[in-house]
Parts: structure tokens; C-alpha cells; sequence
């Protein structure tokens, strides 16, 4: 059981049908006894007027005179009554028992205290019995006479029973009530972990930087600590891009030196080596740039976006600016406000590379041109050059991947936007012919 | 033509200026920030080659506050680094081009070339002014088709005339464009130097205006 609500859950429904089990049978045993205690009152009244009716006959024995006030008496088997038993073991019964005489248990002692049994009445009813044994007053000749009143047993029971009836719709509410507020309580209990779930997907879908500190203080330190890690990690961004930086530098310049050197060589009639040294400096140098380009990369899913129309023009400037390319006529098409999930860096980073590669090749004209299909921005970057037959593309960004050495640089363009691309969750891709130009197209998510 | 090289690595600076110095430019050389800063505001160039990772005061640095100064000389940026965001922020405060480390020298006397001629308004690297026709790539002068061997310094004084073809260029200023900082400016050597110039090239191609310099133009010198 691995869900916090479920376990939870489980525990409230085992914990709750325990206790409305225990509630039921402690209130129809309290009932019960409540029941039985007015039986018993109710039975003692009987007794009590039974052996205040005791009167000497006129044929001198005793007799009971006018049965104590119940219909029940009257009516045979209605499972409520009397029967005495005189000294001289005469019999006298309610009219309630019909023909059947009570077979009462023998009493040995003989005091104001009642006792209570359980026998078997008429039709198999199994009676409540309630009987005293009196020795009767002076004038009514000091006899021990034996009284007893008994009741339906299945009466109290089934007033019991209809009690738990009554009882168990209540319960049974009680329980459903009880659940749902446990439902409640587990879901607003469990909410703030949901929220920083829900806060750490935005983390990584890029609509926040960090948890923050609105909430709960039981939840607020995880929160914290996962800030903390945040941060930490941002920290070692930072300084491992500087790092790749510093690298660049403390490559790039000996790289310069080398280049220098063989240029000198060149110059002495040294071709041969020169050209060797010219080979493996050039392969440095993309090894160099592929993998700077790479430890560069700061798009990792956090809280990132790029509006493709301002990093267009920002490489464009540059582009036009730059002296191989002034000829060329760079103009954009995009969408003003549509905005890419990736890093403004490794977006100009990616377009750069395209966009250098497409001044390279083209003609006259180079478009960078963006549409937004569903939740993908498709940017792409058309010129007029002789363009690249789908066979190739795929070969040159193979090529581009494994650092052949290519003499214009086409491949490791391409595929350092493949991997800029990759690493935001998006793909490059050839384009299909426009106008007589031809494309390269980046797709990205949308922000 | 006069170039700053802003190169705190020695042996770059040095490979840079001694192709500058082959393909006709003089070139004085500034090792930090600081005397970039110094030498930019206080002489005149044709072109600044300007590394971004330099001591003292960051290259970038030392570019704005060149623009914020109104130092409009063309500026050709190195960067080791090579990322696009530093070359967008490297034309937004105010280079004209930018070259990556490692860079072929020919690439950069390309450019270098490109910008000098951009900075006048010229767009292609011949210039021609009458029967003088000067192929900046070769470093070659012709009359009337005819190749004229000159000195490196002759090469630099007719080159910088032609750049600035039909304006009067001042001797100092011409003095200023010729000769690396430090370097001896006399301007009774500017005359030799003319005078040379006239001998091989036709008494009537560069014209003397008293009192405001020298100038040449498209007019036929006959």
C-alpha cells in the first residue's frame, strides 16, 4: 500500500467500524439493562400488590383477592404473569397462564428479597421470573407463602432488538459522516504535499523558480530543503558554465598560438607538417567548441523561456553586421509574442549556428521564419543556397556528431543545434522547400 | 593605415601585427585594458582588433566607453569564448565584427580589410582613383594596369589617400596614420615619402594644397 491517502483511509475505516461495533453493543447492552431494570420495578409492583391481595377465605384457607391491575393477566399466554403458591401447596394462577402451572424454583430462603430466574413458560416461552417467598402476617395465620411473577424473556428481547434496529441507520449515518470527514481531513491534510508537487512541476516546466515558504510549518521545512538543493544546484551551474568559460580561454588561446605557429611554418615551406598540424588543430577546435557549447547549455527544465522573435533579431544583428554576410538580404517572420521553453542563451546559441550555416550557403537571402502549431514552435531558417538533399542532412549531422572534419563547419552546426534542440525536449529537423529556398527547422515546446 | 592590437597574449599580439604589418597597415600593440582605453581615446586608428578577455579592464569595457567617448573607429572583436550571447552583447555595445579563437590570420586581414574600406564607404577592395588602381588583398598598386613596387610605408600613404579619396587629408593627420606610437613623425620625411611617391606613380596624382594637405582624386592627372 504505498498511497499515504489509502493507508490513511484504510486506517480511519478499520478504526471507525471498531468503534461504532463497540458503540452498538455498549448501548444495547445499556438499553438492556435499562429495560430490565423497569422490568424489574415493574414486576416488583406486581409482586408487592400480589401479596398485599392475600386474604383468608371463608373457608378459612388463603386466597389472592383481585389480581394486581393488568390486562395482560387476563389475557391467556400474553407472556406477562402471576402464580402463588400457598403452605398447603395450593395453587393459584393469572389467568394469562391458562392451564399450565408455572414450575417455579424450589426457594429456600425466606426474606424481603426477591430473586430472579429464568424458566420455561407456556408454548415454550422462556420466562422472566421474578418470585419472593412472604411469611404471611398473624392474622393470615403466619404461613410461608411462595409468589412469583414472570415475563416473556422474548419480549425484552425483541425490545432490545428493536432498539439495535433503530439504533444501527444512526450509526451506520454516524459512520458514513465520520469517513467522509476523514475523506476531508486526509485530503486537506495531504494538499500541501499536492502543492509542492504541483510547485515542483512548475519548477520543472519552467512557470517557477522555487517552492517558497507559503506553507504549512510541518510541511515549510521540506520545502525548504528542497530550495536549498535548488539553489545549490544553480550554484554549481553557474560555476560550471564559468569553468567551461575559463576553459574556453585556457584552450582557445595556446589553440591561437598553434595556429600562429603553423602559419609560420607555412611560410618556411614547411606544407607538410603544417598541414598535418593544421588537421589536428582544426579537430581540437571542434572537439573545443562542440563540448563548451554542450557545458554551455543552461535550458535543464527549470524555469526557462525564449521569445523566438527577440533572439532572432538579436543573431541577425550580429549576422548582418558581421563582414562574410553584409551582402545578404536577413529579414524575420516571426510571431511577435511567441515564446519557446528553452533558454534565450541556448536559443540564440542554436539559431546562431543555423543561421551562420544558412549565411554560408545562401545566395542573396536567408528568412528566419516561426509558426506555432498546437504546443510546438517550429523556427525556421530558410536561404536560397543550393540546399541539402534529405540523404545528406542526416549524413552531415552524423558527420557534425562524430567531428569529421567537413572543411565549412555545415555539420557541427547542424548538429550543435541538434543536441541544443535534444537537450530542451525538441528536434531538428530538415525543412521542406519554400519558395525556392531551403530550411532547417528547430521544433520547441511552447512555453 | 593604423591598427590598435588589444592582445595581452604576446606571442598572438605578435603573429597579429607582424600579418597587419605585411598586408600594409602599422600597428601599435596594448597589452591590458587600461593602456587599450588610453591609446584608443588619445591616437588615431583605422581599426581597433580588440580581445575581450584582457587584464585590468575588461574589452567589452574599454568598447563602451570608446562609443560613450564618441571614438567611432572600426572595431574588430576577438573572443576565445565564441558564445552567442557575448557576440550579441559585443556588437550591442558597439564592434563592428567579431573573429573566434582560433582564427586563420588571412581570415583576420580579411576582415580587417573589410572594415577599414566599410569605414569609408568603400565596398570593394580595389580602389581606383583615375589611372591608380590599388588591390588591398594583394597589397598591389597599378598605373594604367602597370605594377608599381612600393615600400611598405609608400604602400600606406597612398593606400590611406585613396581610402579618403576627394577629402584634403592633413600632414599631421597623415603623419598619425602612417607611423606606429612611438615611432619618429617628421613631416619633412612625409615630403620625401610624397615626393617618392610622385617620381613612380606621376608627378600629378597626389596634389599638394598649401596649408591643408594632400588629396587625390579621380580627376586624370594629365
Amino acid at each position: 500500500m504505498t498511497s499515504l491517502r489509502t493507508r490513511l483511509l484504510f486506517g480511519a475505516v478499520i478504526f471507525i467500524s471498531t468503534a461504532l461495533l463497540i458503540a452498538a453493543f455498549v448501548l444495547t447492552a445499556l438499553f438492556e439493562r435499562h429495560v430490565t431494570d423497569w422490568i424489574d420495578r415493574e414486576l416488583e409492583g406486581h409482586l408487592d400488590r400480589l401479596i398485599a391481595n392475600v386474604e383468608r377465605a371463608s373457608d378459612g384457607t388463603l386466597t389472592v383477592k383481585g389480581a394486581p391491575d393488568d390486562s395482560r393477566f387476563e389475557t391467556p399466554l400474553s407472556g406477562l404473569y402471576w402464580q402463588v403458591m400457598f403452605a398447603d401447596g395450593k395453587i393459584e394462577r393469572s389467568r394469562s397462564l391458562w392451564d399450565v402451572v408455572l414450575d417455579l424454583p424450589p426457594e429456600a430462603s425466606r426474606n424481603a428479597q426477591s430473586h430472579h430466574h429464568a424458566i420455561s413458560g407456556p408454548h415454550g416461552q422462556t420466562l422472566y421470573l421474578i418470585q419472593k417467598k412472604v411469611e404471611m402476617p398473624q392474622r393470615l395465620g403466619r404461613s410461608e407463602v411462595l409468589f412469583a411473577v414472570a415475563l416473556d424473556k422474548a419480549q425484552v428481547n425483541s425490545a432490545v432488538w428493536r432498539f439495535a434496529g433503530a439504533l444501527a441507520p444512526f450509526l451506520i449515518a454516524l459512520g458514513v459522516l465520520l469517513l467522509a470527514a476523514t475523506w476531508l481531513q486526509v485530503g486537506l491534510g495531504l494538499k500541501p504535499l499536492s502543492s509542492i508537487r504541483l510547485r515542483v512541476e512548475q519548477i520543472r516546466s519552467g512557470f517557477a523558480k522555487r517552492l517558497g515558504s507559503d506553507f504549512p510549518s510541518e510541511v515549510r521545512p521540506l520545502a525548504q530543503e528542497i530550495d536549498t538543493l535548488l539553489d545549490g544546484r544553480e550554484r554549481q551551474l553557474v560555476l560550471a558554465k564559468a569553468r567551461a568559460g575559463d576553459l574556453a580561454h585556457g584552450l582557445k588561446t595556446p589553440l591561437q598560438v598553434i595556429v600562429g605557429g603553423i602559419g609560420k611554418l607555412k611560410a618556411a615551406g614547411e606544407t607538410a607538417i603544417a598541414t598535418d598540424l593544421e588537421y589536428a588543430t582544426h579537430l581540437m577546435q571542434r572537439h573545443v567548441d562542440r563540448q563548451l557549447i554542450r557545458a554551455r547549455m543552461v535550458t535543464d527544465g527549470s524555469a526557462v523561456q525564449a521569445n523566438v522573435g527577440d533572439v532572432a533579431a538579436r543573431v541577425v544583428r550580429v549576422l548582418e553586421k558581421a563582414t562574410r554576410q553584409r551582402e545578404l538580404s536577413w529579414s524575420i517572420d516571426v510571431p511577435s509574442n511567441l515564446c519557446a521553453r528553452i533558454h534565450p542563451d541556448d536559443l540564440s546559441e542554436a539559431l546562431g549556428a543555423l543561421a551562420e550555416n544558412a549565411g554560408r550557403h545562401a545566395t542573396s537571402a536567408v528568412v528566419i521564419s516561426a509558426t506555432r502549431k498546437g504546443q510546438v514552435a517550429f523556427v525556421t531558417i530558410y536561404d536560397d543556397g543550393p540546399g541539402i538533399p534529405e540523404k545528406r542532412f542526416e549524413e552531415m549531422l552524423q558527420r557534425g556528431r562524430r567531428l569529421d572534419n567537413s572543411p565549412d563547419g555545415t555539420g557541427l552546426g547542424l548538429s550543435i543545434a541538434a543536441d541544443i534542440a535534444e537537450a530542451c525536449g525538441g528536434v531538428l529537423a530538415r525543412n521542406s522547400e519554400r519558395m525556392g529556398m531551403f530550411g532547417v527547422t528547430l521544433q520547441l515546446a511552447i512555453k | 593605415m593604423r591598427v590598435l592590437v588589444v592582445e595581452d597574449d604576446h606571442r598572438i599580439a605578435a603573429d597579429i601585427t607582424q600579418a597587419l604589418e605585411v598586408a600594409g597597415f602599422v600597428s601599435d600593440i596594448a597589452r591590458d585594458g587600461e593602456e587599450a582605453w588610453f591609446l584608443g581615446d588619445t591616437e588615431s586608428y583605422d581599426l581597433v582588433v580588440l580581445d575581450l578577455g584582457l587584464p585590468k579592464i575588461d574589452g567589452l569595457a574599454v568598447l563602451k566607453k570608446w562609443r560613450t567617448a564618441g571614438r567611432q573607429f572600426p572595431v574588430l572583436i576577438l573572443t576565445a569564448r565564441g558564445a552567442w550571447p557575448e557576440r550579441v552583447e559585443g556588437i550591442d555595445a558597439g564592434a563592428d565584427d567579431y573573429l573566434v579563437k582560433p582564427f586563420q590570420m588571412e581570415e583576420l586581414l580579411a576582415r580587417a580589410r573589410a572594415l577599414v574600406r566599410r569605414s569609408v564607404g568603400l565596398a570593394s577592395p580595389f580602389i581606383e582613383a583615375g589611372d591608380l588602381r590599388i588591390d588591398t588583398r594583394l597589397i598591389r598598386v597599378y598605373m594604367r594596369g602597370t605594377h608599381v613596387p612600393l615600400t611598405p610605408l609608400e604602400y600606406r600613404l597612398i593606400a590611406f589617400l585613396a581610402h579618403h579619396k576627394g577629402r584634403v587629408v592633413p600632414a599631421g593627420e597623415l603623419l598619425d596614420h602612417l607611423h606606429g606610437e612611438g615611432q619618429e613623425r617628421e613631416a619633412n620625411a612625409l615630403e620625401a615619402v610624397i615626393a617618392r611617391l610622385r617620381k613612380k606613380l606621376g608627378p600629378g596624382l597626389i596634389e599638394t594644397r598649401r596649408g591643408h594637405g594632400y588629396t587625390i582624386t579621380d580627376r586624370d592627372p594629365q
